[in-house]
């Protein structure tokens, strides 16, 4: 019997995922979401800004993972536009860019009266990583002296007054890996002393967590799709991380069952060769 | 020459390559205009400029499609590799177990019913519990370890001592 | 038309998933032609990029718009060409001089930030009172924050045999990786699922119109 399992068509697992994942995405079970110190942490730096202060919000991910990313990104952004915060946005990644213009589409007809250049501005991608940030803490007219669409930031109203990082509030980045959320903390943070905060992927979560400490080198961490759920709960919103939380929570027991009925099966064969 | 048995997806490739580059370069991108311009007739036809409809329409759903595949085969790997055989694998195998609970709705509302002076039990608790304190710790000696031998290879190369980055030994 | 080619772009990226989901089943010819088109794409996607999100902004349009105050930005142009040269073999030994220049500015300036985040901003995170926590499930925790960081630190010197007092040790902080590694995957799997849910989201709210989108 135990020899007959371990030869299970992995094709069913397969099958057994996919229907996992499916299912409740059509059913919607509205499964509740507890949401933890981390997330909150990151909702409360945003929340006791003052209205009209600067920050910047760096798009450090592509389209690979945007399922994870782009809930929490739009959750933040638009509780900061909710906030009267003035966005400057930022890429490390070159599609970040466009993952920055597609949430600030979406949220346009929740506020109309949003004006580019003055309410939030998109400087674009700039190669570099940890050097970029860097100059950015020395000089940023230098280093970003135009915006995506290439017009001058002096032209900009949002950008008078912005030398470097003194006159930013915080900075958050949504980072799926390198460059991204570590070197915003070593280089914003730790040398600029910069609030940081930022958003990750589940893969990179638990090695960013130690900057998660009482140095508040990270002020809060939103991981996973979990935790842009989280976060949508705290701005009552809710958008696709929280629907797709039930098919996340099915998921995982389908792959919790897995696991134990592996482990049974192998602990009876075990048991077996004793008597034997 | 013997011709490679799939030399015919490798056609694919190339014209795959090209299509994208000669787009880039007649029409550019969504902000950049390319050596003809912006195209605004054909982005009038199709709706976006024909490198950027091919990025949304197809390269963006095969670049998520393939990492989506990875769901697939870590559940075939948790069910094949995952089997509490020692001290240490069970460790593993109980933390990732409550890790994957905790980060459910399912956690959430199998603990939800103990009291709140037990609170430490609930489910998602323990896992931020877990995620806290042990993996912090673990997760901090490898950072610290990790930025040691950084230290130790950025001296080396400074001093000239470590040059194998050049070719030589 | 617009309408026709937004229709028409969401069954290509219907097609193209489901071909590659077609791996599941078995290798099959629709898989390994989209498989070949992605890399096709990716590598072309790239090429253009660097020109217009690098090359362009960086180089060409500061050199064009006042040479006199740019020209300095000629120097790491022409450490990019040498790199290039590397596929000469001929040229081979012109590409150490700029991976010379990148390493070296690398190591130092890796060195620096590494030392102090990585390195005192965590040794000074862990030098903590843990009794001073306010509940003792904290103190609890917090004792196992500073024993799992010393042990695992410990594991990681291979420079002494793991044996006695100090081998113990060691076998300690490997507890504490083994739970960090348990964690890591529980993540792991997380992250991958909710990629998973991200392509069945397009495929059953915004190509089928199953669920809202």
């Amino acid at each position: 019997m135990a020899e007959k399992k371990k030869q299970l068509d992995r094709r069913w697992i397969f099958l057994t995922i996919f229907l996992g994942v499916a299912l409740p995405l059509i059913l919607k079970i509205g499964l509740p979401i507890s949401v933890s110190e981390n997330v909150r942490n990151v909702y409360e730096l945003v929340e006791n800004t003052p209205p009209d202060s600067k920050v910047i919000l760096s798009f450090d991910y592509d389209p690979a993972s945007k399922p994870e990313l782009h809930p929490m990104a739009r959750a933040v952004v638009k509780q900061c536009f909710q906030k009267n915060l003035k966005i400057i946005f930022t890429a490390l990644w070159p599609m970040g860019v466009q993952m920055a213009s597609d949430i600030v589409d979406q949220l346009k007809d929740e506020f109309p009266n949003l004006k580019y250049g003055e309410n939030y501005v998109n400087l674009g991608y700039k190669a570099g990583g940890m050097v970029t940030i860097q100059a950015m803490g020395r000089n940023l007219r230098a280093i970003f002296p135009q915006d995506m669409n290439g017009t001058s930031i002096d032209e900009l109203p949002i950008m008078n007054g912005v030398n470097n990082f003194e006159t930013i509030a915080f900075v958050i980045s949504f980072s799926a890996g390198d460059p991204g959320i570590k070197q915003w903390v070593q280089v914003a943070h730790d040398t600029y002393k910069l609030k940081t905060s930022g958003g990750v992927t589940g893969v990179s979560a638990p090695a960013i967590l130690p900057y998660v400490n009482e140095q508040k080198q990270l002020t809060g961490l939103i991981a996973g799709l979990k935790g842009a759920a989280e976060y949508e709960k705290l701005i009552r919103t809710l958008g696709t991380a929280t629907s797709g939380m039930d098919a996340q929570s099915l998921a995982h027991l389908i792959i919790i069952v897995f696991i134990l009925t592996a482990n049974i099966n192998f602990w009876i064969a075990k048991k077996k060769e004793k008597k034997k | 020459m013997v011709f490679d048995q799939n030399w015919q997806y490798y056609i694919i490739t190339l014209v795959s390559f090209i299509v994208m580059v000669a787009l880039g370069i007649f029409w550019g991108t969504e902000k950049n205009p390319g050596l003809l311009g912006n195209g605004n007739q054909i982005s009038a036809f199709i709706g976006s400029k024909p490198f950027d409809y091919l990025f949304d329409n197809i390269y963006q759903h095969l670049q998520a499609t393939m990492f989506s595949l990875l769901a697939f085969f870590i559940a075939s790997a948790a069910y094949r590799a995952f089997i509490a055989r020692t001290f240490e694998s069970t460790l593993l195998l109980v933390a990732a177990i409550l890790v994957m609970l905790g980060n459910t709705s399912i956690g959430f509302l199998l603990t939800g019913w103990i009291p709140d002076s037990l609170n430490f039990l609930h489910l998602p608790k323990i896992t931020e519990f877990i995620m806290k304190y042990p993996t912090t710790a673990g997760q901090r000696a490898i950072m610290i370890g990790a930025a040691l031998g950084i230290i130790g290879s950025s001296i080396r190369i400074i001093l000239g001592i470590e040059r194998s980055y050049l070719g030589g030994d | 038309m617009v309408h026709f080619f937004n229709i028409l772009g969401i069954w290509l990226g219907a097609y193209f998933t489901l071909a590659i989901f077609s791996f599941l089943y078995k290798d099959n010819p629709f898989y390994k032609v989209a498989e070949q088109i992605f890399v096709g794409l990716s590598a072309g996607y790239w090429f253009i990029y660097t020109i217009y999100s690098i090359l362009i902004p960086n180089l060409f349009n500061p050199l064009k718009a006042d040479f006199g105050a740019n020209w300095i930005k000629l120097v790491p142009a022409v450490l990019g060409v040498m790199m290039l040269l590397r596929l000469l073999p001929k040229g081979n030994w012109i590409s150490r001089y700029p991976i010379a220049f990148s390493i070296g500015t690398t190591s130092g300036l890796a060195f620096m930030k590494f030392v102090k985040s990585d390195v005192i901003k965590q040794l000074t995170a862990t030098m903590i009172n843990p009794f001073a926590a306010g509940n003792w499930i904290d103190v609890i925790g917090q004792i196992l924050l500073v024993v799992g960081t010393i042990t695992g630190v410990i594991y990681f010197y291979f420079s002494k045999k793991h044996e006695g007092a100090f081998g113990t040790t060691a076998k300690i902080g490997i507890y504490f990786l083994m739970v960090s590694f348990g964690a890591a995957f529980g993540y792991t799997a997380m992250a991958r699922i909710s990629l998973l849910i991200g392509r069945l989201q397009f495929l059953l709210g915004d190509w089928l119109g199953i669920i809202p989108h």
